[in-house]
């Protein structure tokens, strides 16, 4: 690592040598109506960036090359070209601008739809990034927010690779490996600038991932100026949003103050059973001491509850003819109530600081803090029958006698307390249990995963010359949950017994197995004791990055290096009566030394055809979700941990005429050993078991494609096209271990190899027609999604699913065969407008409607149960469970800032 | 100040006008079951109109009621109810789990029996619904149809006190119950772990009753406990040969673990195999020897001297009883002899031996053999010895020992004996 610094910095003073003139390159930015100078325009030629003065003119000094310009002001339409300046010296170009919405004005448009989708008020977080949306890249304009209300993921990759930053901190879960939008929202003005990168190329705090990097710029100088008050109603998951949001800008003082407040709620959003009530709070401080020295404090959070809707099986959805089936509700006296609410409280404290020794060097510090409780409540039962209206012995199919599986269908479809929970028979079984002195049959417990994360950056930038920068900083955090189960409602019962069921049935002859913390057995719970498990997973990472940007008349690259230190453990609070000796304290630590290279070029072969490419190769440590055999009741460690390796790489054909621009980029993403936990009831065992996952090789490659055609000036048609082939290229290991030690720890082969990744189409296109006349703005988007396939129980693909079945039998392909899911598409559209009042407030409204069609049959998600029948083989008995994308839906905004 | 004003200004509009989802639920009241219809035929009767094979459909409006008297709340008893009325028990089949969380023992239940079944499982009628052309269990789906609820759990009703010998079909599927049992397998499981088990519960007089438990009971892994005590259950039947389920082990009332047990032995299992009872032989290799299957019925204890290397002289010795505080003592036991040894008229002799540990017993022996019927000489029928009293040997620690003689090897000097039933009550 070292070394390669040194040549870097070798490179470096090569480059000066040959340095060559600047020339000064001034750009003028004129109204194309009236050619009046428009002031405060936003300018970039390549990396540069600056705005435009009271005659219209943003200057800069670069080398020849051929650069990228982009031009956006308040009231006009974006301005994109690429210019040639080879040959030129000390110039002045003028660039006409039509009236219209603007880049900033489309991007909020866009950052609405796409923060919907991020809200995770189904029972899956879904992992998107908003970053994409601020991207001027035809193909990711249409992909990222056009195809993502279905499972469309950029280049397959569903987890990880994005880092999403605001001011500087990184907003992660290192155990989902997953960015926590969710922190965010309703915060959709505060946070609505940002700085981004795509693909391999890292941004200026971080080595960065293989999709992208976007950091939040959510402080006073950098938030729109003023108030911005905002209402809509929808039918997703809000029915009605206020927000307020104020930026008083850097003032006289040198101070600057930001505030937000939003409030969204909804009885009933578009899963049936399913509310929302959510909050968010925003402020920051800046205190700019001097035009080198600037401080700021931002605290925000987004306290939410919502009622979540899980997936289903296809019977129950078509008993009741509603693909959207949510059996997490029930009527309570009258009132509808879901067994699954989540609540989440995380306030952030964000502190920066940026100091510019002089305008070469600039060094910035970032410190974030959040502490807080991410609890989602769920029925539990104790020798009683399963009061889910969807267990499989519920249903109709699971009845051999057709006269009764019709009362069944009947009872389903007239009947609310068996179609769904029946809340008061639960009181009532509870009440008779009670008369007994017995412990509750019933109960809702809040299974807590409630972080705490510090994290810290310190980062340097040193400019040699404006078209070559070096960076590079430290970054460390650590980040600790506390995993327990809480009792949330006793369901009128008077207590609650902590001990384990399936240890009580298997060990009748060992009583202190059945203890889940021998520490304090035979407790009786009440609401609001902890229970069941209580531990902490701790994360611990700390790396030290550079990179080097340089722009040559022919060539752009980067070259960027990282090299870092990861530790994890676990932290058993209670001594488990399985693992008496092995679930207290403080687990064997996990460390891992991670590092890897990037690089990438642009080759400018004119103004109108480059060629980039990326190359990358990382490894990154595995969660510490999946490093654990049991990690609920033990400290045991899977053997076969080995970091993660990453290796990715594409290329790109990009083309810019007058009507056309676009490219075509073909890339490859290796992702080797990866590792994934599960856990679920094993219907052969009849106990919790824990299957660890690991040697998983994941291949991603696949062709991307945009287009742009401006075929009038009002009219523009673009379209998107992605071709994957997203695979996993290796057989799983899989170490079975089961919770009540019922059976000792196994592992076995899972034949996986070729099978696809699941629940993310590998073929999706998206085509848009937009209109803008003046300050209107028309879109009507065609979206195909194809070549999905459903999540694959790795127990079905052993040796031992297939065990007697002879070597033709039909049933072997349908047992280990992965189910394809249903193609199609959907057709959206928005209309926008704004108008100018008094010269001084701006009115916003947009309508979307998604949708149109209100195609129902695209699923978001879809997966084969955990459970196999091994003994009959049939595929049936526990058959998959889906989640559709939403039909029809709607949202209105109006918004007025001044 | 003016932005601080104007931001409190609208944030507080803002949150007036937020509304709130209310997430505190009203909890429902207890529900008091009430039937509003009456019961028009008693279990006896509902019973007695099952044609004894196959299975019987209910075509009419047959309204039953009863209390509920075990169910599945241990585990003993699977997807089944067993009521009860004045007049008889039912066996009630559900195709339901975990149905003690709505049917407590002593919950009153009516059950409309129109569209139900009744067939029989080796004897014992049951109500259900048709499953494979035999009586099956009825549908979840439909039990709330058939079987309701009426008021709240009561008291259970009080147990039909009886004994072994007066068990009687009409108390099939009650609660009964028998005082002063006790179990011949102490020590063992109720259960195996991997089957359903029977075991024997004996009275004083030791007749027997099956007490089937199965595996999946909670206290299936318990041991049966020594000492003596009431037992109660459900009675059922299997081919003429009757049952006894308990519910869990309150079932087992004033049991005391330590009682001095009247002592029976009826040689289930071979008594030698881990000293229970104790052997010693003076003279030949012909020995006494566990028989499996001549017993009186079962399993004897058999001695023959024919054939053996010389003139036998064999002592079988019982387990110490402990007469130190006893009043009055009493033994019994059963002899079968064939063949006869013209050397020896007393080829049996029946001993008395006090504070004997092992070794040759002989000096520890009072003869007691003339208080005792023994079988003629190559009789070959179990012949009682009646109640013999030992009274005198109370205050004492004593084993019972029966020992044979012969005079030689050959079928006129030689005899085969065997013992069964052994008894000593104190």
């Amino acid at each position: 690592m070292k070394k390669v610094l040194v040549y870097l910095f070798l490179f470096n003073v090569i480059s000066f040598a040959f340095a060559q003139d600047y020339s000064v390159v001034n750009i003028k930015v004129e109204d194309s109506q009236n050619h009046n100078n428009i002031a405060t325009a936003e300018v970039s030629i390549g990396e540069f960036k600056s705005t435009t003065n009271e005659e219209g003119i943003a200057s800069f000094k670069i080398l020849p090359g051929i650069y990228g310009l982009y031009v956006n002001a308040t009231g006009y339409q974006p301005y994109n070209d690429i210019i040639d300046l080879m040959s030129v010296k000390d110039t002045t170009i003028v660039i006409l601008l039509t009236r219209g919405l603007s880049q900033t004005v489309q991007q909020d448009l866009a950052r609405e739809l796409e923060l919907e989708i991020v809200n995770d008020d189904l029972d899956r977080g879904i992992s998107l990034s908003p970053l994409l949306l601020s991207s001027r890249d035809p193909y990711l304009n249409l992909a990222s927010y056009n195809l993502s209300a279905g499972s469309f993921s950029p280049r397959g990759i569903e987890r990880g690779g994005y880092e999403s930053y605001i001011n500087q901190v990184l907003l992660y879960n290192p155990e989902l490996d997953r960015v926590n939008y969710s922190d965010i929202s309703g915060l959709n003005d505060a946070t609505r600038y940002s700085d981004d990168s795509y693909g391999l190329e890292p941004l200026y705090m971080s080595f960065g991932d293989i999709m992208g990097v976007s950091n939040i710029l959510a402080t006073p100088s950098r938030i729109r100026l003023g108030h911005q008050i905002s209402y809509g109603i929808s039918n997703k998951s809000w029915e009605h949003r206020l927000m307020y949001t104020y930026n008083s800008g850097i003032m006289q003082n040198g101070w600057g103050f930001a505030a937000a407040y939003s409030h969204r709620y909804a009885y009933d959003t578009y899963m049936p059973g399913t509310w929302l009530q959510a909050d968010a709070f925003f402020f920051s401080a800046e205190k700019r001491f001097s035009e080198r020295h600037s401080l700021s404090a931002t605290i925000f959070a987004s306290p939410q509850k919502r009622a979540l809707a899980s997936p289903t099986v296809k019977e129950a959805q078509e008993l009741v003819d509603d693909p959207y089936y949510n059996p997490n509700w029930g009527v309570q006296n009258g009132e509808k109530r879901n067994a699954r609410v989540r609540t989440t409280f995380k306030p952030y404290l964000i502190l920066n600081d940026e100091y510019k020794f002089n305008d070469k060097l600039t060094w910035t510090n970032a410190f974030g803090f959040t502490t807080g409780i991410y609890g989602t409540t769920r029925l539990n039962w104790y020798n009683a029958p399963d009061p889910r209206p969807d267990y499989y012995r519920y249903l109709p199919s699971y009845q051999t006698d057709p006269f009764i599986a019709e009362i069944v269908t009947q009872r389903w479809q007239n009947d609310v307390t068996v179609s769904q929970i029946n809340w008061d028979k639960l009181y009532q079984i509870n009440y008779l249990a009670n008369l007994d002195g017995k412990s509750a049959r019933y109960i809702v417990e809040e299974v807590h995963n409630d972080p705490t994360y510090f994290y810290y950056a310190s980062n340097i930038k040193y400019t040699f010359n404006p078209s070559s920068i070096i960076y590079g900083g430290l970054q460390a955090y650590h980040y600790e949950t506390h995993n327990y189960k809480k009792i949330n409602d006793l369901l009128g019962a008077n207590y609650y017994l902590d001990i384990d069921q399936y240890a009580e049935r298997d060990f009748p002859d060992k009583p202190e197995m059945l203890y889940n913390n021998l520490d304090d057995p035979n407790r009786q719970l009440h609401v609001g004791d902890v229970f069941g498990y209580n531990y902490k997973l701790n994360t611990n990472e700390v790396n030290l990055w550079t990179q080097y940007k340089q722009t040559l008349p022919r060539v752009d690259y980067f070259v960027a290096g990282k090299i870092g230190f990861s530790n994890k453990y676990r932290n058993g609070l209670y001594r488990s009566g399985r693992f008496p000796d092995n679930s207290k304290g403080k687990s064997e630590q996990v460390n891992d030394l991670v590092g890897g290279l990037k690089t990438g070029a642009t080759l400018k072969i004119s103004g109108k055809h480059y060629i980039k490419a990326n190359i990358a190769g990382f490894t990154k440590p595995q969660s510490s979700l999946d490093i654990f055999l049991s990690p609920y009741n033990s400290n045991r460690i899977n053997n076969d941990i080995t970091a993660q390796k990453v290796l990715s790489g594409d290329i790109g054909y990009h083309f810019n005429f007058k009507f056309l621009r676009g490219r075509i980029t073909a890339y490859q993403t290796y992702i080797l050993d990866h590792m994934d936990m599960r856990g679920f009831y094993h219907d052969e065992y009849q106990t919790y078991v824990y299957m660890s996952l690991s040697n998983m090789d994941e291949l991603y490659q696949g062709l991307e494609l945009g287009l742009e055609a401006n075929i009038l000036p009002d009219l523009s048609i673009s379209a998107a096209g992605n071709l994957g082939n997203y695979r996993y290229i290796s057989r799983f290991k899989a170490n079975v271990s089961f919770d009540n030690l019922s059976r000792p720890d196994t592992s076995y082969t899972v034949y996986s190899k070729n099978f696809y990744i699941p629940n993310v189409p590998q073929r999706a296109a998206s085509v848009a027609i937009n209109y803008k006349p003046n300050y209107w703005w028309f879109t009507l988007v065609f979206n195909y999604f194809d070549e999905m396939y459903m999540d694959f129980n790795p127990e079905r693909r052993t040796q031992f699913a297939l065990n007697n079945l002879g070597p033709d039998d039909p049933l072997i392909n349908d047992i280990i065969a992965q189910q394809e899911l249903s193609s199609g598409f959907t057709l959206d559209f928005s209309v926008s407008k704004s108008w100018m009042i008094k010269h001084k407030y701006r009115l916003g409204v947009n309508f979307f409607l998604n949708n149109i069609l209100d195609n129902q049959k695209l699923a978001l998600f879809a997966f084969e149960q955990s459970r196999f029948d091994f003994d009959t083989k049939n595929i049936d008995k526990f058959p998959p469970k889906y989640m559709y994308a939403y039909g029809r839906t709607y949202m209105l905004l109006i918004k007025l800032s001044f | 100040m003016k932005l601080i004003k104007n931001f409190i200004v609208i944030a507080s509009m803002v949150l007036l006008f937020a509304g709130c989802v209310d997430d505190d639920f009203d909890v429902p009241p207890i529900d008091i079951p009430h039937v509003d219809f009456a019961a028009n035929t008693t279990i006896a009767d509902l019973k007695a109109m099952y044609s004894g094979v196959g299975l019987d459909s209910i075509d009419t409006n047959i309204i039953i009621t009863g209390i509920v008297v075990a169910n599945d709340e241990s585990g003993n008893f699977y997807k089944q109810l067993e009521i009860q009325d004045n007049t008889g028990g039912i066996e009630v089949r559900v195709d339901r789990y975990d149905l003690y969380t709505q049917y407590k023992v002593g919950q009153r239940v009516y059950i409309k029996c129109q569209g139900l079944f009744l067939g029989n499982y080796g004897g014992l009628v049951q109500i259900g619904y048709k499953y494979q052309g035999a009586i099956g269990r009825i549908p979840d789906a439909i039990v709330d149809q058939h079987i309701f609820r009426d008021s709240l759990p009561g008291t259970p009703p009080a147990p039909i006190n009886t004994t072994i010998p007066g068990l009687s079909s009409s108390y099939l599927s009650m609660l009964i119950q028998i005082d002063s049992v006790h179990f011949a397998e102490v020590g063992s499981k109720f259960a195996e772990s991997d089957a359903i088990t029977n075991r024997t519960i004996l009275d004083r007089q030791g007749h027997t009753l099956i007490l089937r438990t199965s595996n999946y009971a909670n206290f299936a892994s318990e041991s049966l406990p020594a000492g003596e005590g009431s037992i109660r259950g459900i009675l059922s039947i299997y081919n003429g040969t009757y049952q006894l389920y308990i519910r869990d082990l309150n079932d087992l009332v004033n049991w005391d673990e330590n009682a001095s047990l009247p002592f029976l032995e009826t040689f289930s299992s071979n008594p030698l195999i881990n000293n229970t009872w104790l052997t010693y032989s003076a003279a030949s290799n012909k020995n006494w020897t566990y028989n499996s299957s001549n017993g009186n019925p079962g399993g004897c204890m058999e001695i023959n001297g024919y054939g053996a290397d010389g003139a036998s002289d064999d002592w079988l010795i019982s387990p110490e009883f402990n007469l130190t505080s006893a009043t009055a003592a009493s033994i019994k036991f059963e002899l079968w002899t064939q063949y006869t040894d013209n050397g020896t008229p007393q080829p049996m002799k029946i001993y008395i031996l006090e504070n004997y540990s092992d070794g040759d017993p002989s000096s520890f022996a009072t003869n007691i053999t003339d208080r005792c019927n023994m079988p003629a000489a190559n009789s070959r029928v179990w012949t009682s010895s009646g109640t013999v009293d030992i009274s005198d040997f109370t205050g004492k620690k004593v084993r019972l020992a029966f020992h044979y003689t012969s005079s030689g090897i050959g079928s006129s000097t030689s005899t085969l004996w065997r013992l069964d039933n052994v008894a000593i009550d104190f």
